[in-house]
């Protein structure tokens, strides 16, 4: 009996799911129950039934793929399986926990821009309350020393889990790059002032030279970042109960700790410096687009060109994710159920977005790469 | 001690039924024929992989058949885990059935919803 005899296109998808040695007794298996069912029911059912039944296999054909893959065949394969395809074993801890940290960065953010901004706000929406300027540094100081709190808190509490030790690496980043891009900004600005102020008035304006003290408060805000959050974030992890785990990050691991941090952040600033200057829909629908192109784009060439492991992607959903609980932990009378519903609605659907992007730039980056073992975080 | 599932269990006693001469095929034709309950089978060579790949069963490759297009059979057995865990598993049933003492009171299982 010739092989070859089940429906060529069986035979086709068994081979281009089914690895190596699988294929052979596989493809043995179904040319006797083919073969069986020819004798009992002629040709044509018995092609119909074994185009059925590799259907019906081909949940448990994905599972055997995966696993042979990843040494994971076992019970509840399947769902092992779709979370190794997204999260390879080998990257996942490194991959989650980056995402976590830079969510803790997220949050302590929305935390201090919020308490920062809260007199403002108040000032805005109830009648008769007016906000002190001369208060604007005491409360920036109150909720800086908030953020301080929240870092500490925050990551001693991760870390009593099996967190790893380098947590504060990848929250270092972003608050080095937030750090950085704010003094850029406040030389930036104070520079242009200077240059309008020794400029021959044309248009009747006058610009007063910019004193060097009105760069410092900037400066400070800048700066307070290094002070009150990476500092509170790296003493929780040097104190750590556990001190065997590595403090800085090792092996292939500090790809993912270091530069998908920079990653995120060179997207964020793209996007927002790239469509930031148009309006009203324009600017929505520009914004909508780059956020399902842009993430996919970047993890594609980070995963291929610098060789990052497909894990990488969950730190983009980090974002989108720290605005999502931010909204949902803010007072709902300051904007009203159906203003905040709607703007959870639009930024769930931007994480999505954004998430499905970096996934699925991540998976055709690392397309056809072997899985090697697990490492140690 | 971890119980085996139901689908574990059947895999294993047909390939402790079928003795030398369980390999996919037969396993499945012995499941269907003895349970009624019908295998893919891709989802019966990969349930049996994964029995082997925890320890429950042993492996060996037979001889190609005209049958099979010219291509070898893998013959399955029990091991001393797998064989084990089906007693240990088998006993912990009998021992909740044992337990399960009639209630006068209860609804009989069988009984029509009317």
């Amino acid at each position: 009996m010739r092989s070859g005899r089940i429906p060529p296109i069986a035979e086709a998808t068994l081979r281009a799911l089914v690895p190596g040695e699988d294929l052979e007794f596989l493809l043995g298996d179904y040319e006797e129950t083919f073969q069986t069912a020819v004798d009992a029911r002629g040709t044509a059912a018995a092609s119909r039934a074994c185009v059925a039944d590799v259907i019906r296999s081909l949940p448990s054909l994905f599972v055997l793929r995966a696993g042979r893959k990843n040494g994971t065949l076992h019970k509840g394969g399947f769902m092992t399986a779709l979370a190794d395809l997204a999260l390879p074993p080998s990257s996942r801890r490194a991959g989650l926990w980056t995402a976590a940290s830079i969510l803790v960065f997220e949050l302590v953010r929305q935390v201090v821009t919020g308490l920062w901004a809260w007199p403002t706000i108040v000032a805005r929406i109830v009648p008769g309350v007016t906000y002190d300027q001369a208060l604007s540094g005491w409360w920036a100081l109150g909720a800086f020393g908030v953020g301080a709190v929240f870092v500490f808190t925050t990551f001693a509490i991760i870390l009593r889990t099996s967190a790893p030790r380098w947590l504060w690496a990848p929250f270092a980043v972003m608050t080095v790059w937030l750090a950085g891009t704010g003094i850029a900004g406040a030389v930036t600005n104070h520079l242009t002032q200077l240059a309008m102020s020794q400029a021959p008035a044309t248009d009747g304006a006058f610009y007063t030279r910019p004193e060097l003290i009105e760069l410092a408060l900037p400066l400070a805000y800048s700066l307070a970042p290094l002070v009150f959050w990476l500092l509170p974030a790296w003493l929780a992890c040097r104190f750590a109960k556990d001190r065997s785990r590595p403090l800085v990050p090792s092996g292939s691991t500090r790809i993912v700790v270091w530069l998908t941090p920079a990653l995120v952040q060179v997207v964020a600033t793209l996007i927002g410096s790239a469509f930031g200057s148009l309006e009203g829909t324009a600017q929505l629908w520009a914004v909508g687009a780059a956020q399902l192109l842009v993430p996919g784009i970047a993890c594609l060439a980070f995963t291929r060109y610098v060789r990052a492991p497909r894990s990488v992607w969950p730190a983009f959903v980090a974002s989108p994710l720290a605005t999502v609980i931010a909204i949902l932990i803010s007072p709902l009378w300051s904007t009203g159920p159906r203003a905040m519903a709607m703007e959870l609605g639009g930024r769930a659907a931007i994480g999505i977005a954004v998430g499905l992007s970096a996934l699925a730039g991540a998976v055709a980056g690392t397309a056809g790469r072997p899985v090697v073992a697990d490492e140690a975080v | 001690m971890e119980l085996l599932s139901t689908n574990e269990q059947i895999l294993l006693l047909a390939v402790l039924a079928l003795g030398d001469d369980a390999y996919g095929v037969a396993v499945r034709d012995h499941i269907e024929a003895t349970a009624g309950h019908t295998m893919s089978v891709g989802a019966t060579y990969t349930s049996l992989e994964r029995l082997v790949a925890t320890g429950m069963l042993d492996t060996r490759v037979g001889d190609p058949t005209p049958e099979r297009g010219g291509r070898a059979k893998r013959y399955y057995s029990l091991t001393a885990l797998g064989a084990t865990a089906l007693e240990d598993t088998r006993r912990a049933t009998a021992r909740m059935w044992e337990a399960t003492t009639p209630n006068p009171h209860a609804t009989p299982m069988t009984g029509a919803v009317t």
